[in-house]
């Protein structure tokens, strides 16, 4: 994904890498605090990947993960409790498709590894490995998370990145940044936005890196894209998504790629995580929601709302 | 309107610490929308061991609404409605005392024929933080016509899970009663009414809603009901309403609670209570069937005598049941569909009312109605 502003020139860029992507904050003015602010910003990402990091054995994601069916619970506090609530009310509002503990199920679909396979993943394990999935089995109180299954895992893809957006967004508000744009691995937030200004924002295609599918403007809010850019497994020659259904297991067939368009990056994130788990009913739920979108079919036929 | 499962995740990402919010802009339509609608109502005949004079057979009434929603420009949006309504059957005319086992009620002589036509006209702006609008309609009849005037604004808060809305309307109606001079009615009277609201509303969450309103409505002028003999009414009506809505999504069963409660009061001696429950159950993506229950309870104006006096010449006096006490109980079921752009939609609701059923105090009227009314709608987007 990359953007240029159209109407406005950048006239500072900072790049990055953090929480396992490519990182840009782009800035439409600057002055001698710029490098400071973009500093300031970029410590913002990294208070959260240290926090939510499945890769990071000190962080809280991976204290929690290392507890399950250890029978004792977490502490957490107020942010993470926010952000589980927010992960219940997606599973509820997905009717149980976007689960947070669907992660353990990616290991047996071997995602890390590009080459081709002969075989399948056999459905005993793909069973076995469910057993360990299903948000209904976490156990909460106010302050307090409990994974009941030894080998139980969370994983806040489809949110925690989003967040992140949203949060360095707020923040750059709060330091006076001026109008900009914040963009973790894809999904973008702008801030300070007024109407006059517009951000032309390339959609990349998911079988193209280099090659944008779409072009939009957007003048506020976030957008944010969930398909299967990079990651998936061929097997037998068949290309298979790294989304999962938590409820079979199976990777979901379905979009390649949806991006929406919200307030809220973690809005637009979910919402296109969701639309992508429901397959074929994936356009009756953007259309429901109202929000602006744009789909890429599996023949990377471009459609959807979004201009 | 809000998809609700997207109110229900932007409030939850609300809740988060480091989410700020972005004003939204309230949106005006972006697709013209045409609805039409036919009703009817059916009052139970009145029964024969109350009437003494006239044709038992009471109000019919067809209605026949349309509506059609479309943007102008940007910003704006128009809403023309208008609706067309006939009727025909006998109303009670006065009441006689009733001695035991007698026959009380006079209801006037020749079934009437009536057509009534209305036309509403508003447009509303939408704004960054709320909308406004100002409206016209007027109301024919061939005794009577009326000309109304309105303004209301809505302004939103924290994030748009607020809302304080607000608004004034006026109208006139001039009354030219026909066969005034048969019956030695009024002619060329008119009553001026004015009224003011104010409502908020509240998202509680991601599954609920609560909203209040207050409502004041003041009529001067002639008040009385020209058709019925030995009618006099006071020369002016204050009312009040308090309204209070509340609305919960059941997520486990896709189906929607709304529970409303109604407080009124007037300055003629009227209170009344009204409490209203439906359970909007959605089955699959393109159907809906909602059942509802609604009780109701009055009490009688201060002037209300169950039977006409008519030595009580030119104080207020009236017989009219809409001013007894009574209390009534209705039951409906709504059945609606969407296909593609179209929806439809059919309702049928059965209204039972009863001296008994009422918790207020106060004198009834033997002429209290019962009536069923069904409806069938249409609406299209393009």
């Amino acid at each position: 994904m990359s953007a240029t502003p159209s109407d406005l020139d950048v006239v500072f860029r900072h790049r990055f890498h953090a929480m396992g992507s490519p990182c840009e904050i782009l800035l439409a003015s600057s002055d001698h605090h710029s490098p400071a602010i973009v500093q300031r910003l970029e410590l913002e990402l990294q208070r959260l990947e240290a926090k939510y990091s499945r890769f990071q054995s000190s962080s809280l994601l991976s204290a929690i993960n290392q507890s399950a069916g250890s029978g004792k619970s977490v502490s957490v506090d107020e942010e993470t409790e926010r952000l589980l609530d927010y992960a219940d009310t997606c599973f509820k509002e997905s009717s149980g498709l976007f689960d947070i503990t669907s992660g353990c199920l990616k290991k047996i679909w071997n995602y890390n590894d590009l080459e081709d396979r002969q075989v399948l993943p056999d459905e005993a394990a793909i069973r076995k490995a469910l057993e360990k999935v299903g948000w209904e089995k976490v156990e909460r109180k106010p302050g307090e998370i409990l994974l009941p299954i030894k080998g139980m895992e969370i994983d806040f893809g489809g949110i925690v990145k989003e967040y992140a957006a949203d949060c360095v967004a707020g923040l750059a508000d709060n330091l006076g940044a001026g109008p900009g744009m914040v963009e973790l691995g894809g999904d973008i937030r702008l801030f300070d936005t007024d109407k006059s200004r517009s951000w032309q924002v390339g959609i990349r295609d998911p079988h193209d890196a280099y090659r944008p599918a779409a072009t939009v403007r957007l003048q506020q809010g976030g957008l944010a894209t969930s398909g299967d850019y990079e990651r998936y497994s061929v097997i037998q020659g068949r290309r298979y998504s790294h989304i999962l259904n938590p409820l079979t297991g199976w990777p979901v067939e379905g979009f390649s790629s949806v991006s929406v368009l919200a307030d809220q990056c973690i809005v637009a994130g979910s919402a296109a995580s969701i639309a992508v788990m429901k397959g074929d009913e994936g356009v009756a739920w953007l259309k429901e929601l109202g929000l602006p979108y744009l789909c890429i079919d599996q023949a990377g036929q471009v459609s959807g709302t979004m201009t | 309107m809000k998809s609700r499962s997207l109110i229900a995740l932007t409030t939850s990402a609300l809740a988060l610490p480091g989410i700020t919010s972005t004003a939204n802009a309230d949106s005006p339509p972006t697709e013209s929308s045409f609805g039409y609608r036919v009703s009817t109502y059916e009052e139970d005949n009145l029964p024969e061991e109350f009437l003494f004079l006239g044709d038992p057979e009471r109000y019919d009434i067809t209605i026949h609404q349309f509506q059609l929603v479309t943007p102008v420009g940007e910003n704006y949006g128009l809403t023309l409605s208008s609706s067309y309504e006939s009727m025909s059957g006998a109303s009670p005319w006065y009441a006689l005392p009733v001695f035991e086992g007698e026959k009380s009620i006079v209801m006037s002589g020749a079934t009437i024929h009536e057509q009534r036509r209305d036309y509403n006209l508003s447009l509303r702006r939408y704004q960054d933080n709320g909308n406004y609008a100002f409206s016209i309609g007027t109301s024919r009849e061939n005794d009577y016509y009326s000309w109304s005037g309105g303004f209301d604004i809505a302004r939103n808060f924290n994030n748009d899970l607020a809302t304080i809305a607000g608004g004034v309307s006026v109208s006139n109606d001039d009354i030219n009663p026909t066969d005034a001079a048969l019956f030695n009615r009024v002619t060329d009277e008119s009553k001026r009414t004015s009224s003011a609201f104010v409502s908020v509303s509240q998202i509680i969450d991601q599954n609920s809603l609560f909203q209040s309103s207050l409502n004041m409505t003041r009529h001067k002028g002639f008040l009385t009901d020209p058709y019925k003999l030995g009618d006099t009414r006071p020369d002016s009506r204050t009312q009040w309403a308090w309204s209070n809505a509340y609305r919960r999504f059941v997520n486990s069963l896709d189906a929607a609670l709304h529970l409303d409660v109604r407080f009124y009061n007037d300055d003629f001696g009227v209170n009344s209570l009204t409490l209203n429950a439906a359970w909007y159950q959605n089955l699959g993506d393109n159907w809906q069937i909602t059942p509802s229950i609604r009780y109701y309870s009055q009490s009688a104006a201060d002037f209300f005598t169950p039977v006409n006096d008519f030595s009580l010449y030119g104080v207020p006096n009236s017989s009219d049941y809409r001013l007894a006490s009574y209390g009534a109980v209705s039951g409906g079921l709504q059945v609606q569909t969407f296909i593609d752009d179209m929806s439809l939609v059919f309702k049928i609701e059965r209204y039972v009312t009863d001296a008994d059923y009422s918790i207020h105090n106060g004198q009834s009227s033997p002429a209290l109605v019962n009536f069923t009314r069904m409806s069938l709608g249409v609406s299209y987007t393009f």
